[in-house]
């Protein structure tokens, strides 16, 4: 609870429906707490506020009139501003985009949310198309991580990770092609999920790497997550890449514990790397033991070509990407900022040869990751092997220690969950890794998880005194 | 041949049509060695016995 308010989705949808709060005042005080924070954190890149209270309005007389649409009726949500929502421009943070890119319409994840009766407080803030680096120098706000605003709270997704997790929203979409939501999950200690490979719609989303993209709920509970994916979820024509195949019902999947499900530890290329942060290493051993009293049974694992199915997803995600902005790189290069400018040319360092090969590694390495499902329901990682990196430091040396993008290549769901603090106070990620399409298994083990622990729970400072 | 980072990154640049500042270009040729390194490791006979997929496949679609 941040002032008697509640901070989760479940929380609020149970005080709505009961009317012991409504709509307008969570939304009226979540704005408040926007004032009080934004400025700082570099949360939103456009609020809605004046049509935010109007839903907010509407979803109190729909509750009044014994309408309920669904368990996000009246919530306040953010989008990631590389997803077009009907209330304003989308910029990608960028000065590139064309400005009238998806004005005037809502990408389909967005028109399903408000189908629900969602409230849509704004845009929230991304790396410039959710690329790269945050660029200081930029016409955009920089990203400060509630738990240390002198560090990065991680990206892309940036904007939504700090608004969950200082309390400014309650849940909303970030975008995930190597890590772009589970980083900023794990770097501001919230709980965010990139789905499997077609299950989520993506069209009206600005492209990263087309084979990679996917649209993700973050949220402060892997229970938020799946009642923000169940809205989300489902093929849509417009979207060739969406698998046109029956939703799950995934809050009837969290049975609030994990027995009967084996779950992988894969140390090899992770926590036993040289180098990695001793209490990370701590946090992520006392995680599976967590799990282990949560009811599952615990199997050592190891993922034979992790580091070729790594390098495959990262020469992909830069081909692709170059393939996308080449024209826009060869006449505007220096209206790139100068991070993302660096990390899209790297995609003219490979040949056609290069990323036919990495194609390859896909099918090689879903061949080895079905071997290792098959002694096991999920696998756990660390998500990120380092704290939260200060604000000046190197951002491609937290990228080493990252164990994102793979997951991407393989198009299978994974989400990080917080497992606690480590030096400084800051925030940790457990990641859960399903098979595709079985993204229910790793939301089932995540909400057990978080059913015998409380760091998901846990408020950064700056949300306790704001407001 | 020995592969000259400075030659070849200003060469994929100029072929690509994009042109850094000087500064800039510096940084990619200092990057380039990892870059191709990591990819030179995917061409191995057992990865290459695969066929390309180039979306994720469906064959390891179960029902659960």
């Amino acid at each position: 609870m941040i002032d008697g308010l509640p901070v989760t989705i479940t929380e609020a949808a149970t005080a709505l429906r009961s009317r012991s709060l409504t709509s307008l005042e969570l939304t009226e005080r979540l704005l408040a707490q926007t004032e009080s924070l934004d400025a700082t954190l570099g949360t939103f890149i456009a609020r809605f506020d004046e049509t935010a209270l109007a839903a907010a309005a509407k979803a109190d007389a729909d509750f009044d009139a014994g309408i309920d649409r669904g368990p996000l009726q009246g919530i306040p949500l953010g989008v990631k501003d590389i997803i077009a929502a009907r209330e304003g421009a989308t910029t990608a943070c960028s000065k590139v985009l064309d400005p009238d890119w998806g004005r005037g319409h809502d990408a389909p994840v967005v028109a399903r949310m408000r189908a629900q009766g969602a409230v849509i407080l704004g845009k929230t803030a991304t790396l410039e198309f959710a690329m790269g680096p945050p660029d200081p120098d930029g016409p955009f706000p920089l990203h400060r991580n509630p738990w240390d605003l002198e560090r990065w709270p991680g990206g892309s997704s940036s904007g939504t990770g700090t608004g969950v997790a200082a309390g400014l929203i309650l849940g909303g979409l970030g975008s995930d092609t190597g890590g772009s939501v589970r980083i900023p999950a794990a770097l501001c200690g919230i709980s965010g999920l990139k789905p499997s490979f077609g299950l989520v719609p993506k069209s009206r989303v600005v492209p990263l790497a087309h084979s990679l993209d996917t649209v993700g709920p973050m949220a402060r509970s892997a229970r938020d997550c799946a009642t923000i994916l169940q809205a989300i979820a489902g093929a849509s024509p417009d979207d060739p890449t969406s698998i046109d195949r029956p939703v799950p019902d995934y809050a009837s999947a969290l049975t609030g514990d994990a027995s009967g499900l084996r779950v992988g530890v894969e140390r090899d290329h992770h926590s036993r790397s040289a180098g990695f942060d001793s209490a990370c290493r701590e946090r992520f051993e006392a995680a599976v033991s967590a799990l282990e009293g949560a009811g599952a049974e615990i199997v050592d694992v190891r993922l034979d070509g992790y580091p070729e199915i790594n390098a495959a997803a990262l020469l992909t995600s830069a081909a692709e990407s170059f393939a996308y902005h080449r024209k826009n790189l060869q006449t505007r290069f220096n209206d790139y900022g100068r991070a993302t400018r660096h990390s899209l040319s790297i995609g003219a360092f490979y040949g056609s040869a290069d990323y036919v090969q990495a194609q390859k590694v896909r099918a090689w390495g879903l061949a080895k990751l079905r071997r290792v499902l098959s002694d096991c329901d999920v696998i756990v990682t660390p998500t990120i092997g380092v704290p939260a990196p200060g604000l000046s430091e190197d951002f491609w040396a937290m990228m080493e220690w990252t164990y994102t993008p793979a997951w991407n290549l393989l198009g299978v769901p994974a989400l990080s969950i917080p497992m606690g603090p480590v030096d400084g106070g800051l925030p940790s990620g457990l990641q859960i890794i399903g098979a595709r399409f079985d993204d229910a298994t790793v939301l089932r083990v995540a909400d057990a998880y978080q059913q015998v622990t409380e760091w998901h729970t846990r408020l950064p400072p700056c949300a306790q005194t704001a407001g | 041949m020995k592969d000259d980072p400075g030659v070849t990154v200003r060469a994929l640049l100029t072929a690509a049509g994009i042109a850094p500042s000087e500064e800039e270009v510096e940084k990619m040729i200092l990057s380039y060695p990892m870059l191709r390194a990591a990819a030179d490791s995917l061409y191995t006979d057992e990865i290459s016995r695969h066929l390309p997929a180039f979306f994720p496949t469906d064959e390891d679609l179960e029902e659960r």
